[in-house]
């Protein structure tokens, strides 16, 4: 892996279901045609001075999916070997016919005290105090509901990866 | 609780069965319980008969035999007494002999025809005396006869007395004129009652001619006279040891002791009893045994065996009245209720149900275990009903989490393809369009306009063709969440359980599953016609269930009008409807009733009289399940307070 890719925000989504992965893979990885749009976003700007307020300079992640808790498991020890942490991992609940999303963030846990893990599930018969007790600390435990915005875990992966991890 | 007839093991006999053989766990616990307790009457019986021979043998027995021995000695004393009379008399028949002035004359020498007048004849047989022997004082016989043992035979006195005297045994002299010897002798001819006077006048006065010795022979002629006299048998043995019988010699020995006067030896069929004849001199002569039969002991003997008879035959009865009794009182009825709860443990049939109206302890537990059945059936079935429901909310969470699922990639879609839409490629587009109207455009800014409004429309093109294959993207989204809730549908439209049971265990049940069914019970009047209609194959907990919303409405009704005794009755009846057969079933109530025109109305959705407008949906449940089921639910109500009737028909 080259320092480009170690210094972007790294992310594991855990989920048996493909519709969401796609979903997160859309979300987080560059529009192909990115290019063209640059050359006409420089345009504008050579030609009227201005951008448009609405214009930001995309955030840049390094995204990483699995459809199992032990396939997650072995992606955070690998992570860790090669000594690029993820920043966030997003965990799906249950994820039949192998270990469950709060077994497998115990056992991330027990890896990574830093990592924050995001459980996105489409129950609600897990709560919050219940999960957070298994999985501590708090601060570093977030639930999203499915269905959710692209735009919502979009937007959280930016806060928690900061400024500091742009290219 | 009236029977539905599942039998879901056929292999399983009825409960009410005879047949003893089919059963194999039931029938090791009974056989079990059969054997114990023929093994402790048949101990009984052992014991008590047992017992009863030890006393009999032991108590009673003895009884008999002391009976037996005390006539043994009471018939050796007559013997005793027997013999002393013969030498009473023997005494006696020399006494008038020896005191007599012709024998007195005949030995002094002075009357030579005393032989021939007196002596000659018959007459010593006739007196049954063996011996006479007259001495003068010298001790010379002057005259003597001995007649032989058998067969009256004389013994010439030359043979007998060789010496011419007798032997000193004999020789019998009398110092004074009273003096008198009796008793027995032993002599080489055999044992004698021998009596021996002093020869006198007439008078007893002397001088004293001579001695006068008579003998009789204790033989066997003799004990057979004894035994005539005496009615038992009676034997005569020398008492010298070397000549007594083997058997006899022990006895003779300790009788010789001097241990006891008489020694008793029992066999099986006598007593006998033994005692020592004594001769003149003191000096035991002969063992004199007397038998005496055991009647006592024989009559004994058989008393006890015909009481033991009689006790094996009373114990018997008894024991057999007992066994007869503890079989049909508690071991049938044991072994009646312990193959059905045997067969209801296996089959799980919880519906059948012992149909013995029996007393008692055992009766209390077939109605306790009939209880306890019915109460299982409920539970059962609430717990049925209840992982019914359960099941029903785990696949409805399922269908959920699938939409939920669903739902996520498309929301994320249709939220990016929003942004991007509200971000369209070449905001300025209209300000270059605009700008390359005018006239006075340099000709570099005007190219790079130009390549600016044509890349901003591309890039137009473009967003809008990836739009519409992300809308078509979503769309298949749409069509999978479709597919879930297709499939839910498809599951849950699956056929109905059907069975068959009677409308008297379905109004039966439907009643226990109201609130405060006791308080209820009462007010409910069932008419005989429920039970008439008999058994029908429908969706049982589907119409317990609108039986018992009907049943609770009705109470509802009651509590309304605010009745202290509340009537709800229940009637059915066949119903033909063309070709359809039905089942009428009517539930009326004397409760508050329908207001006009709302006769239709309440069974649609949200429809309440509750105060707090909650509930509603009862009604309309049933009669969107009757109407599932191809029957129907109505109501009539002549008016408020006047009560409600309401009709369901069942197809059958």
């Amino acid at each position: 892996m080259n320092a480009t890719a170690a210094q972007r925000c790294r992310i594991l989504v855990a989920d048996d279901d493909d519709g969401v992965l796609e979903a997160f893979r859309r979300a987080f990885l560059p529009d192909p045609d990115d290019a063209e749009h640059r050359l006409l976003e420089e345009l504008e700007q050579g030609l009227f001075g201005t951008l448009s307020p609405a214009r930001q300079v995309p955030m840049s992640f390094d995204i990483v999916t699995c459809t199992q808790g032990q396939q997650a498991l072995e992606a955070v020890q690998e992570a860790l070997q090669r000594q690029c942490p993820f920043k966030i991992i997003f965990l799906d609940i249950r994820m039949p016919p192998g270990m469950d999303g709060v077994r497998t963030a115990q056992r991330i846990r027990d890896l990574d005290r830093n990592v924050t893990i995001v459980f996105i599930t489409a129950y609600s018969d897990e709560s919050f105090d219940t999960v957070a007790g298994l999985v501590p600390p708090p601060t570093k435990l977030f639930f999203f509901n499915k269905p959710f915005l692209a735009v919502e875990f979009v937007g959280l992966a930016s806060k928690l990866c900061g400024q500091s991890q742009l290219p | 609780m009236m029977a539905t007839h599942i039998f879901r093991k056929p292999s399983v006999r009825s409960a009410m069965g005879h047949s003893p053989s089919s059963d194999g766990s039931a029938m090791s616990t009974t056989v079990s319980l059969r054997t114990k307790v023929l093994v402790v009457l048949g101990t009984l019986l052992m014991t008590y008969l047992g017992l009863s021979q030890i006393t009999m043998n032991y108590v009673m027995f003895p009884v008999f035999q002391q009976l037996d021995q005390e006539s043994a000695a009471k018939n050796m004393t007559r013997v005793e007494e027997l013999i002393a009379d013969d030498l009473k008399t023997v005494e006696k028949i020399n006494l008038n002999w020896s005191h007599w002035d012709e024998t007195h004359q005949f030995l002094s020498g002075s009357n030579p025809a005393y032989v021939a007048t007196n002596l000659e004849g018959s007459w010593m047989r006739d007196n049954e005396l063996n011996m006479m022997l007259f001495f003068d004082p010298s001790e010379r016989l002057v005259w003597g006869r001995l007649a032989s043992l058998k067969e009256n035979r004389e013994i010439p006195m030359a043979a007998a007395f060789p010496a011419g005297r007798p032997p000193n045994a004999l020789m019998m002299s009398h110092a004074s004129l009273d003096s008198s010897i009796k008793g027995l002798l032993g002599t080489e001819w055999g044992p004698m009652l021998i009596s021996s006077f002093p020869i006198l006048t007439t008078n007893h006065e002397g001088p004293v001619a001579g001695t006068c010795v008579f003998g009789r022979f204790l033989d066997r002629k003799h004990t057979a006279a004894l035994e005539e006299r005496s009615k038992v048998n009676v034997a005569v043995y020398s008492a010298i040891a070397a000549a007594l019988p083997e058997p006899y010699k022990a006895t003779a020995r300790s009788l010789k002791a001097g241990k006891a006067a008489v020694e008793y030896v029992e066999t099986d069929q006598v007593v006998r009893a033994f005692s020592l004849l004594r001769d003149i001199h003191g000096k035991p002569l002969l063992l004199l045994r007397v038998d005496t039969p055991r009647g006592a002991t024989a009559v004994g003997a058989q008393t006890i065996r015909a009481a033991l008879f009689s006790l094996l035959m009373a114990s018997a009865l008894v024991v057999l009245v007992v066994w007869l009794l503890l079989r049909y009182m508690i071991l049938a009825p044991i072994l009646t209720l312990t193959r059905h709860v045997l067969y209801v443990g296996e089959s799980g049939d919880l519906t059948k149900h012992l149909m013995t109206a029996r007393h008692g302890e055992v009766g209390t537990l077939e109605r306790e275990f009939k209880q306890m059945q019915d109460r299982l059936a409920i539970a059962k079935r609430t717990i049925l009903m209840h992982s019914y429901k359960a099941g029903i909310a785990d696949s409805a969470a399922g269908v959920l989490h699938n939409i939920r699922n669903a739902l996520t990639p498309l929301t994320s879609q249709l939220g990016q393809l929003i942004s991007k839409l509200r971000e369209p490629p070449g905001l300025r587009l209209p300000t270059a369009v605009q700008e390359l109207g005018g006239m006075e455009i340099p000709e570099d800014r005007r190219r790079k306009l130009i390549e600016y409004a044509q890349l901003a429309l591309k890039q137009h093109a473009h967003q809008r063709q990836q739009a519409i294959e992300e809308i078509y993207q979503t769309l298949q989204h749409l069509a999978h969440i479709e597919q879930i809730i297709t499939d839910q549908e498809r599951l849950s439209r699956s056929d109905p359980i059907i069975e068959s049971t009677t409308l008297a265990a379905i109004v039966d049940e439907a009643i226990s599953l109201l609130p405060d069914h006791a308080a209820i019970r009462p007010w409910i009047q069932i008419d005989p016609s429920v039970e008439v209609v008999g058994t029908i194959a429908t969706r049982r907990i589907a119409l317990v269930q609108v039986i018992t919303n009907v049943l609770l409405n009705a109470v509802e009704a009651i509590r309304r009008a605010r009745r202290v005794a509340g009537i709800i009755q229940v009637t059915a009846e066949h119903e033909k409807t063309g070709a359809e057969s039905m089942l009428r079933v009517t539930i009326g109530d004397n409760g508050a009733g329908i207001e006009p025109g709302h006769q239709q109305t309440i069974f649609q959705r949200g429809y309440t009289t509750k105060a707090n407008g909650k509930g509603g949906l009862g009604l309309h449940w049933c009669a969107n399940t009757l109407n599932s089921m191809g029957g129907k639910i109505s109501v009539e109500s002549a008016d408020a307070m006047q009560g409600t009737v309401f009709h369901i028909l069942i197809p059958l």
